[in-house]
């Protein structure tokens, strides 16, 4: 009984293990397979246009068709549409390498959930997949070629995903950060607005380091000298309030409101026309640590939102002619440096919480502060909070401290 | 006296077993009753439990008998049989969501491209085979798996607690009676004080029996606890609809960014430990139904109960969120009942007078 008992077991061990090992485990056939490296969404005549970036598994095929290897698909929905995609190419689109996503213009005046909510509930996108807004058609963006990679999509997420704190100028979200945005209390949320930069192209321009030489030699060789190429800007920003398009941060906005978010570093801070010594000189001062924290006050009538900051820095470079014989290193902040540059912040601040109130837009989550730690005021302060916030602006630049006699 | 559990292995079974299953979609379905407050339901669910090992533990030290023969000797063979067949059923249903989740977990995680219940089918065929065995293997697989899921659970935490807005669970008792909610609607994830019910009169009463059960339901309770927290932090507003935060939570590290999912292998790690615990209703259920019918053949009854699973996990797929909404929405209250209202009964049964030199044939026959 025993010895078929064993019997029995063994035959069942190689039934399984056959049967489970014989699988592919789901893995995907390259062959078959699209790899999305960027997508792009617009809407044409009420129908979702979808454009994919997919890198090509093919060996031979030269750098310039890579980057110009594109697929696009129409439909009602965004996942009809890419599911179209694959109906007309026969490559299905797998999306989990997709770190990108692109939405045109087109799509700006209505409720972008619509059209993002698929890759949101989707586990087949990650969603930490970088979100940008585009002027005009995104996938024209897509379609441009750029000095610093031959795939778009590559050379636009080096703008947007800078080394981390030097990102100084690009107010950037993921689709994680978005969707939890626009559900948040204020249902107010952000991207970065791209736009191409014609660059006139010539082999100088083309960036010498790293692994995009091969690539950029290569597209110059294909592409020929006279194609138009692009350099893309991602230093504005675009605000919605439950998923439409409400308005827009300029670039100095931006780069203010990236501060106060983000704890910067390693960034410059232009600070123009200092007198010193009867000589006026613009100054680039470089930020070695920045902290911007937000206080709540709900005490009086009014919301009294705090906001303060504190940036280290040293002078990167000056504009002030020496006439001295020596040449003198730079390493004190003279006061009235340290003066224009938390005057020149401030007023910044002042022009982008100003835009906030015009735009009852809540860029600084007042209304989830005030839920989270006010809760009992919360009904009564949020009904008339942009009638009556306030902010309390308070900017320290501090330098190396300058010794006078 | 030999008994097969030792208090060592119940202690390391609370903390091996009982977190994991609750790592899939549960977080999320106390987020989506009571948002901010999810941490307060979960916390309430493991109080009612942790009350019930308490009596139960008074329970194994006043009649240092199994379950089936304190009802057998205070109400005859009949009731005890047929309060076995209640908790047959009471396990055969506290399986299916756990099942569900796996299910989909590996089926989502592992085979996104061939979404088909046949790969889950080894599950049931290791199901079947821990469903044969007594309950010192359970005792030493808790020894074993124990390390598994702390070093697992660790390194999800130690990767996701650096992007948790911890803010995000202000303000505090915010959602009133959602609480409750909240709390009734994940109670068939937790009442895992019957586990506990069915090894009474398996291990020994020892001076510090209370002090190690309750340090170790205690570690069981933070990791829950704290998994749960650290994922409403990190999800917020769109926890509502993150099936499964267990591969979520930490791609957003820093260090995961830089390598790679590496975080798979801790998921990968937990699973191993889940696939156990995942199990363990259908082992209590094969426990409960041997002793309804007694049969010699030791496989026939575990087959029985796993192709039934089986076959429901696989033809009944469309079914699915129907049936998770049956036994979440109106079979909490039997579920509470079963689970954790009537441990407590047995406080009020007082012990016959100790037949100690039967017990050891009892023990024998009931493991």
């Amino acid at each position: 009984m025993k010895f078929i008992k064993a019997k029995i077991f063994i035959v069942i061990t190689f039934l399984i293990a056959g049967y489970f090992f014989s699988n592919d485990f789901g893995l995907i056939d390259i062959e078959k397979t699209a790899i999305v490296t960027a997508c792009a969404i617009d809407k044409e005549d009420n129908e979702y246009k979808v454009t994919l970036q997919i890198a090509l598994p093919s060996e031979g095929m030269g750098a310039e068709q890579n980057g110009k290897a594109l697929l696009e698909g129409k439909g009602l929905t965004v996942a009809d549409a890419i599911g179209k995609t694959g109906t007309v190419t026969g490559w299905y689109p797998s999306l989990s390498f997709c770190n990108l996503i692109l939405v045109g213009e087109s799509l700006l005046s209505d409720d972008l959930t619509a059209c993002l909510d698929y890759f949101s509930r989707s586990i087949k996108i990650q969603d930490s997949a970088i979100l940008a807004c585009t002027e005009n058609n995104a996938s024209d963006i897509l379609k441009k070629t750029s000095p610093l990679d031959n795939i778009s999509g590559f050379s636009l997420q080096k703008i947007i995903l800078k080394k981390t704190g030097m990102d100084g100028n690009v107010l950037k979200t993921d689709l994680k950060e978005f969707e939890n945005n626009r559900f948040s209390r204020s249902l107010d949320s952000y991207m970065p607005f791209v736009c191409a930069v014609d660059a006139k192209h010539s082999d100088n321009s083309k960036p010498s380091d790293s692994g995009s030489s091969k690539e950029s030699s290569n597209s110059g060789q294909t592409g020929g000298e006279n194609e138009q190429k692009s350099f893309f800007n991602a230093s504005k920003t675009k605000l919605f309030k439950k998923g439409v398009c409400i308005g827009e941060l300029n670039e100095s906005e931006t780069s203010v409101a990236v501060l106060i978010k983000n704890n910067v570093y390693d960034t410059n801070l232009p600070v123009k026309n200092v007198l010193i010594n009867g000589i006026t000189a613009n100054y680039s001062l470089r930020i070695i640590k920045s902290k911007f924290t937000l206080k709540i006050n709900t005490s009086d009538d009014n919301v009294t939102v705090k906001i303060s900051g504190k940036l280290f820095v040293k002078i990167a470079d000056e504009t002030s002619i020496d006439n001295n014989t020596s040449h003198e290193p730079l390493i004190t902040l003279p006061d009235e440096v340290k003066i224009a540059a938390e005057k020149a912040l401030t007023q910044d601040i002042i022009a982008l919480t100003d835009k906030c109130k015009q735009l009852k837009f809540d860029l600084f989550d007042i209304d989830l502060n005030l839920y989270r730690f006010h809760s009992k005021k919360y009904n009564t302060k949020i009904k008339t909070l942009w009638d009556n916030v306030k902010f309390d602006i308070n900017v320290s630049v501090y330098g190396q401290k300058e010794y006078k006699k | 006296m030999n008994y097969p559990l030792k208090t060592r292995q119940i202690a390391l079974f609370f903390i091996a077993f009982l977190p994991v299953v609750k790592m899939f979609t549960m977080p999320k379905s106390a987020a989506e009753a009571c948002n901010e407050d999810m941490w307060i339901s979960i916390l309430l669910c493991l109080i009612i439990d942790y009350a019930t090992i308490l009596a139960l533990i008074k329970i194994n030290k006043t009649h240092q008998k199994p379950f089936y023969d304190i009802l057998k000797d205070r109400f005859g063979t009949i009731t005890a049989k047929t309060i076995f067949f209640v908790y047959f059923l009471f396990f055969m249903i506290k399986a299916f969501t756990p099942i569900f989740e796996l299910r989909n977990f590996v089926q989502n995680s592992f085979y996104s491209t061939s979404l088909r219940t046949f790969p889950f089918v080894p599950f049931f065929i290791l199901s079947v085979y821990f469903c044969t065995k007594k309950y010192s293997v359970l005792g030493r697989l808790s020894d074993l798996l124990w390390i598994m899921t702390v070093l697992g659970v660790s390194l999800i935490l130690f990767l996701s607690i650096a992007n948790a807005d911890f803010g995000a669970i202000m303000p505090i008792f915010n959602n009133g009676l959602n609480i409750f909610k909240g709390s009734y609607f994940i109670t068939p994830w937790f009442t895992d004080a019957s586990y506990l019910l069915f090894m009474i009169g398996f291990f020994k009463h020892e001076e510090k029996t209370t002090l190690k059960l309750s340090l170790a339901f205690l570690a069981h309770g933070i990791i829950i606890l704290l998994f749960s927290i650290v994922f409403y932090c990190s999800f917020t507003f769109v926890a509502k609809r993150e099936f499964f935060p267990l591969s979520e939570i930490a791609k957003y590290s820093g260090v995961i960014n830089a390598i790679g999912r590496f975080d798979y292998i801790a998921i990968l790690i937990i699973l191993i430990s889940n696939t156990v615990s995942v199990a363990l209703p259908l082992y209590f259920a094969t426990k409960t139904l041997s002793m309804i019918i007694p049969i010699k053949n030791n496989v026939i009854i575990p087959i029985i109960i796993n192709v039934s699973h089986l076959i429901i996990a696989t033809f009944f797929e469309r079914y699915q969120q129907f049936i998770i909404a049956i036994i979440h929405l109106n079979l909490s209250p039997v579920m509470l009942c079963l689970g954790n209202i009537a441990p407590f009964l047995l406080l009020f049964i007082k012990p016959k007078k100790a037949d100690f030199t039967n017990n050891k044939a009892l023990l024998k026959r009931s493991a």
